[in-house]
Formats: structure tokens, sequence, C-alpha cells
């Protein structure tokens, strides 16, 4: 079996209110993108212990299936970034990404590349805890909030300069 | 073996009922199907109910002085008190007798059964033991609340009915044995090693925690259902009560029709942008444009190349190049180590694909998805201002209504404070269902949590112990037992809500109600269409079914099986209960003849014997008996035969019981 994708139990309880919910989110899946997508915002990664994690799926499931290349692209572009690695070093660039990816598992992804997407979740709760003084409790207010923070912190760091690298 | 059992008759002396004795013997021997006892309030119904609940069950051998006490009769006349019940056990006679020492506070059982003659304590024969369980006789010995409450989300009477019918119960006997087992066990272990009684206390005290917690969990659990009912009760209340200040209730009910139609917009809009912003090139401008970079950058570096790895891989086995030269050892390991500077093929392919999404989701507008999303954001916002005006216009017609009538004030402050603590109990709820696994065992309310602690510490005391090996056969054992008992039970039910269908096709063929499942209570299939009529005859078609099979059959003994049914559903259930089983012995109060007896009688005219029983120098009573009435006195009591007289009998007043 291949590595499978882990959420912090903490997340997940954070996200309760909104799990199940008709129209909210249709499984665990959907908080573990949320704080991937923060913790690829804020460049962030983190390890943790796995006895804090539940394990999700080895695949991206549902109405990510479709999605699945797109999101495996804006991983390995940020590790691409924080590797030093610049998209004119091919040797380099061909190197990382046959370590981060392999076409015969069900998420595209090597162990490794899973173990690495997994850190930018865990990174990610922590960020959505700094954007959010409270869990999020119904889905049409959180949709609106979580889009206003991403959008302030892409503009912040794009400002900074530090958000792209090319 | 099946088990048939019926009720002969019964005497009572020296206790807090009239003295009697009742026979509803024909003169085959066999039972009337259908016995109608008449007792006015006062003359002992319940204590005559508890009196032949432990004749069944042998209780009463148990009973501490003052409870046997309290059957003797007001004033006492006696120290000694008697019941005798005759029964027919698969067509042997058994007579149980209960002898009542007031004195001493006791009770002694004979039991007289064929071939053993006469013995003394209580000695049913052992095939019908399973039926004569405590618990298990209030199924077929009780009041006519009972119906109601199998059909009460917040009583768990079917699922115990069940339960002790089919022994399911066993299963978790068996568990606890195996338990104990390991327990006797590992306590018996030396206890010189390191740690040991440390490890123990540990184990117990999560034990103990667990147990509180599944304890609380319940607790609350039955506190919501409780207050769930309650909800819906105080809701059509409320309903009821708006219904009647006319313009303003439809003013109400359009504002909240028009509500649910904002609230549903918002969720439906909500919905499509969680599943747009599940592309993450929508979520942001920025995303769009670093995906499309990588794109970019691996077109620029003519990435994934033509060749693939394995092309030069198997180049270095050659000995001629493509090129025409030879190829060395030397020019080989070149070869070889440059090989992994090219994709895999797969790789290759991947990359394609990734490329090709990329071209396809982006496109040549790096904003067009981002731009999207927000206009839909744009639109959710506006939706949900609209949510929020028709919700504050709803709010203030209920505040008028509510000022309009202290009634539907009344009504709505229950329901508003009935949602809060709702809320509070759902609250607490969740924390059972928390993960989180940080604090200490004190501070930690998730069972599952707590649960795999547990299940730490017992491995941790067992490789103390030794016992590993023995406590890993426990676990599998009890997975075993718990499996069986879970199987056991969702078949069983699925079987009885079959069955119970099919004799609800029966038996009211005409009915629109069915059983959808049998959980802790009875779940109806359109259970908010069913009339009140229609769902308790579901009931009694369930016990029917439980207790009237061909492995047993069992009678009905029901106090007030009427009383708490409005008039108009009576004749339902008077015509149905005759069919449900083969003997039905009611206890009734002249107020319940109204639609109930006259229909019962009227289902099965041959077959109803009328009893009429009621205390002695009640002048008003007795000059009701006429030369022609069949009429037994005892002591302090009268007991009148015939249907003429229990229609003329009539309660002048209420006694308590």
């Amino acid at each position: 079996m291949a590595a499978p994708f882990r959420i912090l139990k903490a997340a997940r309880e954070w996200f309760r209110d909104l799990r199940g919910k008709e129209g909210s989110f249709r499984t665990d899946f959907d908080a573990f993108y949320f704080c991937f997508i923060a913790g690829i915002a804020a460049n962030r990664k983190m390890s943790v212990k796995n006895d804090d994690t539940a394990e999700l799926v080895d695949y991206f499931p549902e109405r990510y299936g479709p999605r699945r290349e797109l999101l495996v692209a804006l991983f390995i572009t940020r590790e691409l970034q924080k590797l030093g690695i610049s998209l004119e070093e091919k040797d380099a660039m061909n190197k990382a990404i046959s370590a981060l990816v392999n076409p015969h598992s069900p998420s595209f992804l090597s162990d490794d590349g899973v173990r690495e997407f997994n850190k930018y979740a865990h990174g990610g709760f922590e960020v959505l805890q700094e954007w959010f003084d409270d869990r999020p409790r119904t889905l049409p207010v959180f949709l609106r909030a979580f889009k206003n923070k991403l959008d302030a912190h892409v503009a912040a760091t794009a400002a900074g300069g530090a958000f792209l690298s090319g | 073996m099946s088990a048939v059992l019926r009720i002969l008759g019964w005497k009572a002396v020296g206790l807090r009922c009239p003295d009697h004795e009742l026979s509803f013997d024909k003169s085959s021997g066999q039972p009337y199907k259908v016995t109608l006892i008449q007792m006015p309030n006062g003359t002992g119904k319940t204590t005559t109910l508890a009196l032949l609940r432990a004749a069944l069950s042998g209780v009463a051998e148990q009973w501490a002085p003052e409870q046997v006490r309290s059957f003797q009769k007001r004033p006492p006349t006696t120290d000694r008190g008697y019941f005798e019940l005759r029964l027919l056990l698969n067509n042997r006679r058994v007579t149980i007798v209960m002898e009542f020492d007031f004195e001493k506070g006791r009770v002694v059982y004979r039991t007289t059964r064929s071939p053993h003659g006469q013995q003394s304590g209580y000695r049913p024969p052992a095939e019908f033991r399973r039926y004569m369980q405590p618990d298990f006789i209030n199924f077929f010995v009780f009041d006519g609340e009972l119906a109601e409450k199998l059909l009460d989300r917040t009583e768990t009477n079917a699922e115990v009915a069940v339960t002790t019918l089919f022994q399911i119960n066993l299963l978790d006997e068996v568990k606890q044995v195996v338990m104990d087992y390991w327990e006797r066990q590992t306590q018996g272990k030396p206890k010189e090693q390191k740690g040991l009684t440390r490890r123990q206390n540990y184990r117990d005290k999560l034990q103990a925690r667990l147990s509180y917690l599944l304890r609380e969990k319940a607790r609350l659990e039955r506190e919501r259902d409780t207050r769930q009912t309650e909800l819906v009760r105080y809701r059509e209340r409320y309903e009821r009560e708006l219904h009647r200040l006319g313009e303003l209730d439809r003013q109400i009910q359009d504002a909240e029709s028009r509500y649910q139609e904002a609230t549903r917009r918002v969720q439906d809009e909500a919905s499509e942008i969680l599943d747009r912003m599940r592309d993450p090139h929508a979520l942001s401008a920025t995303f769009a444009k670093e995906i499309y970079d990588f794109k970019q950058g691996l077109d620029r570096v003519k990435l994934p190349e033509s060749a693939a790895r394995e092309f030069f891989e198997e180049l270095a086995n050659e000995s001629v190049c493509v090129c025409g030269r030879p190829i060395d050892a030397e020019i080989q390991q070149v070869i070889r180590e440059r090989a992994s500077r090219y994709l895999g093929s797969d790789n290759m392919d991947l990359l394609n694909r990734i490329k090709r999404s990329i071209s396809e989701a982006v496109g040549n507008d790096l904003n067009l998805a981002s731009q999207e999303v927000a206009e839909m954001l744009r639109n959710l916002e506006r939706l949900m201002w609209n949510e929020q005006t028709t919700l504050q216009e709803l709010q203030s017609l209920r505040v008028q209504a509510d000022e309009a009538d202290p009634a539907v004030k009344a009504a709505s402050q229950e329901i508003s404070r009935l949602e809060t603590e709702l809320a509070e109990i759902e609250q607490s709820l969740a924390r059972f269902e928390s993960d989180d696994d940080s604090l200490d065992d004190d501070r930690t309310f998730g069972i599952k949590v707590i649960k795999e602690r547990l299940e730490r510490a017992e491995e941790q005391l067992a490789e103390v112990h030794g016992t590993l090996t023995l406590k890993r056969k426990r676990d599998v054992l009890a997975e075993v037992l718990d499996e069986a008992n879970r199987r056991a039970r969702v078949s069983i039910a699925e079987e009885l809500c079959m069955l119970t269908n099919q004799r609800i096709r029966e038996l009211m063929p005409y009915n629109n109600i069915s059983l959808a499942h049998i959980d802790k209570s009875l779940a109806l299939e359109g259970q908010e269409g069913g009339s009140v009529g229609e769902t308790l005859s579901v009931a009694y078609a369930f016990l029917a079914t439980l207790f009237n099979q061909s492995e047993h059959q069992l009678p009905f003994v029901v106090d007030s099986p009427a009383n708490s049914i409005d008039l108009e559903v009576r004749p339902k259930i008077g015509e149905l209960i005759p069919k449900l089983t083969s003997q039905f012995i009611a206890f009734t109060i002249s107020s319940e003849r109204d639609g109930f007896v006259d229909a019962l009688a009227r289902a099965n005219p041959t077959e109803v014997q009328f009893l009429t029983l009621f205390r002695k120098n009640r002048t008003s009573w007795q000059h009701l008996v006429s030369e022609s009435d069949v009429c037994i006195e005892t002591t302090d009591g009268l007991c009148v035969t015939g249907k003429s007289f229990f229609f003329r009998f009539q309660e002048d007043d209420e006694e308590g019981n």
C-alpha cells in the first residue's frame, strides 16, 4: 500500500462543524485540503508525530480525483522553491521531481512525496489557527473568511517579494 | 420444543385485594380466548398484577420483609396471605402457590405439577424458565402504556424484549466469564515484578474512566432524546397556537418559507463555491500563475525529454552505439551514470499528463478561474444578506405573535429553552468523539482515546504478568462474541420486522403503516402520517409476533388496555387484540367499556368471558346484583360472572389504588 495522506487529529476536530452537514465537507479530505492550501500559501511545513494524526486515504478521493495533477503540480512547484531549484535547472528538476512522484502510486506521489505533502497540511493547520480566532461553524462563513485571509496573505507576501520564485 | 403457556385462574386470600378466586377455563379444560376482569379503581388491580408477576417469576422469595408486608390486607385480618396461580404449561397443569407470612415478612413458594406432585419452592418446568424471567414477564403482563412506550425512542423496551426473549444477553454473560477468567489468571501471578502494582492501578483507573465516560454519554443521549421529544411536542403546540392567530399565522408561514428558500440558496451557492475552490488555481490567481510557470519551465528545459531513461540503460548493454561506434566498458559506465538524469518513461507520461492538465485548467487567462470564484463569493455575500433579512422579518413576526397570545409566547419560550439545552447537550456529547490525545486521563473525554490507552495499559500489564498470549486470546474471543452479539441483534431485528409487517398486512390490509426497523424502540415507516390507532396496532402486532410463534405461545395480561387510548381509536384496538394472541386477559374499569369492549366482543362473540370483581359493603354496587347473576361471595369481595352485569356495572367514584 502506498503511503496515505494524514490529517492532524486536532485539525479534524477543528473542522468538525463543517463535516457531514448537507452541502458541507463530504469527507475529511476537504479539511485536509484547506490545511494543505494554507500551508502552501504560507510556505509552512511541519513534522508531527504519527500518533497526533489520523490516516486518510492513499489517493485523491471523490471530487479531488480529477484535480490531482494540479495539486501535485502546485506541490512540486513549492518543493522546488524550497529546495532552491529554479525552473532553468533541468538536471536538478529532473532529480527532485523523480524523488517526489511515483506514477504507479494512486496519488502519483512517492512515499517521500506524500510525507512532504502531509507536512504542508500540518503546517497549514497552524496557519489556519493564526488566521481564525475560532473554529468554523458554517460553510458559507468559512469559505468567505478563508478566501479573504488567503488573498490578504498572498498580497502581503507578494509585496514582501517572498511568495514566488521563478 | 414448543412452549405454550396458558393461565387457568388464580386465588387470593388475606391480601390487599378482596379475597377472590377466578377461573378462566371452560368445560373443555382450555381457557377462554378473551377474559375481561372489570375491577373498579381501589379494588387492587395493581396488587393482583404484582402477585401474578411474582407467582410467575418466583421473585418474592427475595423480597424484603417490608415489601412482603405491603401485600397484607388493610386493616389486617390475619398474619397469613395466600396466592395460588393455576397454569396450563404444554397442556399440563402446574400450580404455583405463594404463602405469605406477614409476621416474619417472608414468602414461601410451593409448586405442584405432574409427575412430581407438590414440591416446596418455585419449580416451574425447565423449558418455561426463559419465559418466566422477571424482566421478561413485564412484556406479557403489562399495563396499557407499554404499547406506546415501545414506540417512544427515549425508551428501550423493544430492545429489552428482543434481547431477553432470544437470550442475546447470554453472549454478554459469556464475554464476562472470559473477562473474569483473565482477571483471575492475572491476579494470581506473583507481584514482585517492578511496577506491577503501579500498572495495575493505572489499568484500573483507565477502566473506571472508560466506564464513567460510557455512562455519562448514555445519560446525555437519554437526556437529548427526551429533550428532542419535548421539542417536537412544543413545536407542534406552537404551530397549533399560531394557527389560531389567522392572518399573522399566514404571514409567519410566508416569512418562514422565504427564510427557508433563502437558506437553501445560501447552502447551494456555498456548496458550488466549495467545489470550485477544490481547484487550486481557482482559489488564487497566484497559484494559477505558479503552476503555469512550472509548466512553462518544463517546456523551456524540454522536460520531459523525448528519450526516456530506459533507452540509455538498454544502450549501455549494447556493444555498438546507434551512431556505429563501439561501446567499451568505460563508455558503458558513463552512459549508465548519465541515464539517471533522464526520467523513466512512466514519469515522462506523468509529467506530460500534468502539463496537459495545467494547460486545460489554466488556459491562457491566469485570472479567469479566480475571478469566477470572487464573483461567486460576492453573490454568496448577497444571498447571505438576504437570508439575514428574511430571518429578521420572521423573528419580528414571531415577536408579534408572542405578544399577541400568551400561549404562543409560552410555547415559544419552551422551544428556545429546549433548543439551548439541546445545543449544550450536543456540545457535551461531542467531547466523547474527540481524538485529542494530548491531555491527561482525567481531562480526556474522547472514548476512543481512552480505549486505546486502556488497550496499551493492558498490553503492558499482560507483559509483566507473562500473560500476553492469553490476553490476545481473550481479545479475539471478546471480539468474536461482540460480533456475534451484533449480528444476532441485527438479524433477529430484521426477521422480527419482516414477520411483524407480514402480520400487519394480514390483520390490517388497508393500513398504510409498517415497521421500518427495530432498534431500542420500534421505528415506523411513515410514522408522521400514522394515526394513534395505527401506530398502537403496530406495537401490538410486534408484541404478538414476539410472543406467539410456533416455538412459544404466551398470553397477554394487560392492565387498562384502553385507558390511555382516545375514544375513536379504541374500536380499532379492540378488534385487533383477540386476533393477536390465543389468550388475552384484561383488567378494565367501566369507563373503558365504551368503544373498546364492544369492539372486542364483536370481533370474538363466543370466546369472551366477562367477570366483575369489587369490594363488599359498597351498597351502590351490591344493589346492582340481581338473583339471575352468577355471583361468588367471599369475606370482603364479590365476583359476578356474565356480560349483562358487566355492562350494568358503573363506578360511582374512585379510590386510590
